[in-house]
């Protein structure tokens, strides 16, 4: 009989082991689901907007950016090396324009490709993008003049990605992951001749 | 109970080993989406890279490498030219990461001193003087100075006022030696070269810091790569301070600062600079030197003297080989006309 007791203390001290271990394991995978998907919302961002913005002005002749914002930024190119110069427009959204997450502060990128929209969730808590001409003094956004827009040689853009869930810390409380990019480019059409053909 | 406890271990060890392998299959797609951009951006780094050292031995007219390796990577650049422009595809890889640049360059000579002449003397206080042989032209010959292209012909010397103009035309003993559309021009207008001065200095292919002379047979770049030399001695020496003696043939830009002497073969296709405050370039009586492409003699006081035997001492302006000096390949800059990546 006593065997039994003990066998069936011994079996709930397992159980309640286990449960907790269980516990810890499941904070920790969905820790590291949402990390590894941040990771890699930011790399596809990261990799888009280097595609994208290192193209500015390709195959144009005239004006190549367009409008400079600290949000937006609107220029032409041939992203294809096809001669087919595109405005392409990339403006960050509010958060009111991205109820589908849990996260209260994410908004959605915008990217728009000769009037056909886009809409990017990236889970982006951060966007920001900075210009500067040719002797790397910024200029003050919004930038609309043509003559200011033309000065603009390299681009900043920064932007913080988090979590679409929250995580649980280590102390039980629960917080976004968030992944954090910065990149100065150069366009290289900025500084192009603009010959005609 | 003994195999229900075992079961039970057995069951725990499945349980743990399939969450093991969930947390290590998340912990590689972690490393993987940041080693893949790593990847990525080292491939683009050894493309342009390929472009900036393509480029760099284009400045120093050798042949660049179609393919190099770098830090486990490598990188392969194919070109083509016509004219002007050069096209540089250019492709990074590392690992399994490539990443390819299209580019498209423009050649564009830096700005280049000009005196609008054979001769340009830029100074307030100009002396010249020509005997023997020795002849000025400021019509426009070919590259090689072998024949008249036609067209483009400029004044055989400009000096900066009348009074110094009105001089040398007056002066029988150097009027009949000066060809050209005109004789002498004035050119109040022309620009010093002592601005152009430190950048051939810092990119002279040969550089003459001694004083004393020159000799043996030398040959300075060619005519499809023209170079610069520059003979900074001073002008303490007044007898001379350099002198070409041997049978010395240039290409492309030659700045003297001081006075100097040539002679022996000397030829030189391109231009002739003498600058520094007080500078006397001096053709000898003994030799043929010659100069195909133009002359600037710039300074507080000038003088040129010009003799010859021979066929004579002579310099002719070309404008097709001061054309070829302005493309010194360490003088030229590139403007982008396309960038693909």
């Amino acid at each position: 009989m006593l065997d039994y007791i003990a066998s069936a203390m011994i079996f709930g001290v397992l159980v309640l082991a286990v449960a907790r271990v269980q516990t810890n394991i499941n904070a920790t995978l969905f820790q590291n689901t949402f990390t590894v998907t941040t990771q890699q919302n930011a790399v596809e961002l990261a990799r888009q907007i280097e595609f994208d913005f290192l193209k500015i002005g390709h195959h144009v002749r005239g004006q190549r950016i367009t409008y400079a914002g600290e949000q937006r930024l609107e220029y032409r190119a041939d992203e294809t090396n096809s001669m087919d110069t595109v405005v392409y427009r990339y403006v960050a959204g509010t958060i009111l324009q991205n109820t589908e997450t849990p996260n209260p502060q994410d908004f959605p990128l915008f990217r728009v490709q000769d009037g056909n929209v886009l809409q990017q969730n990236f889970g982006l808590v951060d966007f920001h993008i900075s210009y500067f001409d040719s002797v790397n003094v910024q200029i003050g956004v919004p930038a609309i003049l043509a003559d200011t827009l033309a000065k603009i040689r390299g681009i900043i853009v920064r932007f913080t990605a988090a979590s679409p869930e929250p995580v649980l810390t280590p102390d039980g409380d629960t917080t976004y992951s968030v992944v954090t990019w910065q990149k100065l480019m150069f366009p290289r059409n900025l500084n192009q001749l603009n010959l005609n053909d | 109970m003994g195999r229900a406890a075992l079961l039970l271990v057995l069951g725990m060890a499945v349980a743990f080993g399939f969450i093991g392998a969930n947390l290590r299959s998340s912990g590689e797609a972690l490393t993987g989406a940041q080693v893949g951009y790593y990847k990525y951006s080292f491939a683009r780094n050894l493309s342009r890279l390929a472009v900036n050292r393509h480029l760099r031995y284009v400045d120093r007219g050798v042949t660049p490498p179609s393919t190099a390796n770098f830090e486990d990577g490598s990188y392969a650049v194919d070109t083509t030219s016509s004219g002007d422009t050069l096209t540089i595809v250019a492709t990074g890889m590392y690992a399994e990461s490539t990443y390819t640049m299209r580019v498209k360059l423009l050649f564009t000579p830096k700005p280049f001193p000009t005196s609008e002449s054979a001769i340009g003397m830029i100074s307030n206080n100009s002396e010249f003087n020509i005997s023997g042989k020795a002849t000025v032209d400021g019509h426009n010959w070919s590259a090689d100075g072998s024949t008249l292209t036609g067209s483009g012909d400029l004044p055989g010397i400009t000096v900066s006022n009348t009074a110094d103009s009105t001089e040398i035309v007056n002066d029988p003993s150097v009027a009949p030696y000066i060809d050209g559309d005109i004789k002498v021009g004035v050119n109040e207008d022309a620009v010093s070269p002592a601005s152009f001065i430190p950048e051939y200095e810092q990119s002279a292919h040969y550089t003459f810091n001694t004083p004393g002379n020159v000799a043996g047979n030398w040959v300075f770049g060619s005519a499809a790569n023209p170079a610069i030399v520059v003979c900074n001695v001073g002008t303490a020496d007044t007898s001379f301070s350099i002198r070409f003696v041997g049978d010395v043939v240039g290409y492309g830009i030659l700045a003297v600062n001081g006075n100097v002497k040539f002679g022996g073969g000397f030829t030189w296709y391109g231009l002739v600079i003498a600058y520094g405050e007080n500078n006397v370039i001096n053709f000898e009586a003994s030799g043929n030197p010659q100069i195909v492409g133009g002359v600037i003699v710039a300074g507080d006081e000038v003088s040129l003297t010009l003799k010859g035997t021979g066929s004579g001492g002579k310099v002719k302006y070309s404008s097709e080989a001061l054309d070829n000096a302005r493309r010194i390949g360490r003088l030229l800059y590139y403007s982008i006309v396309e960038w693909f990546e």
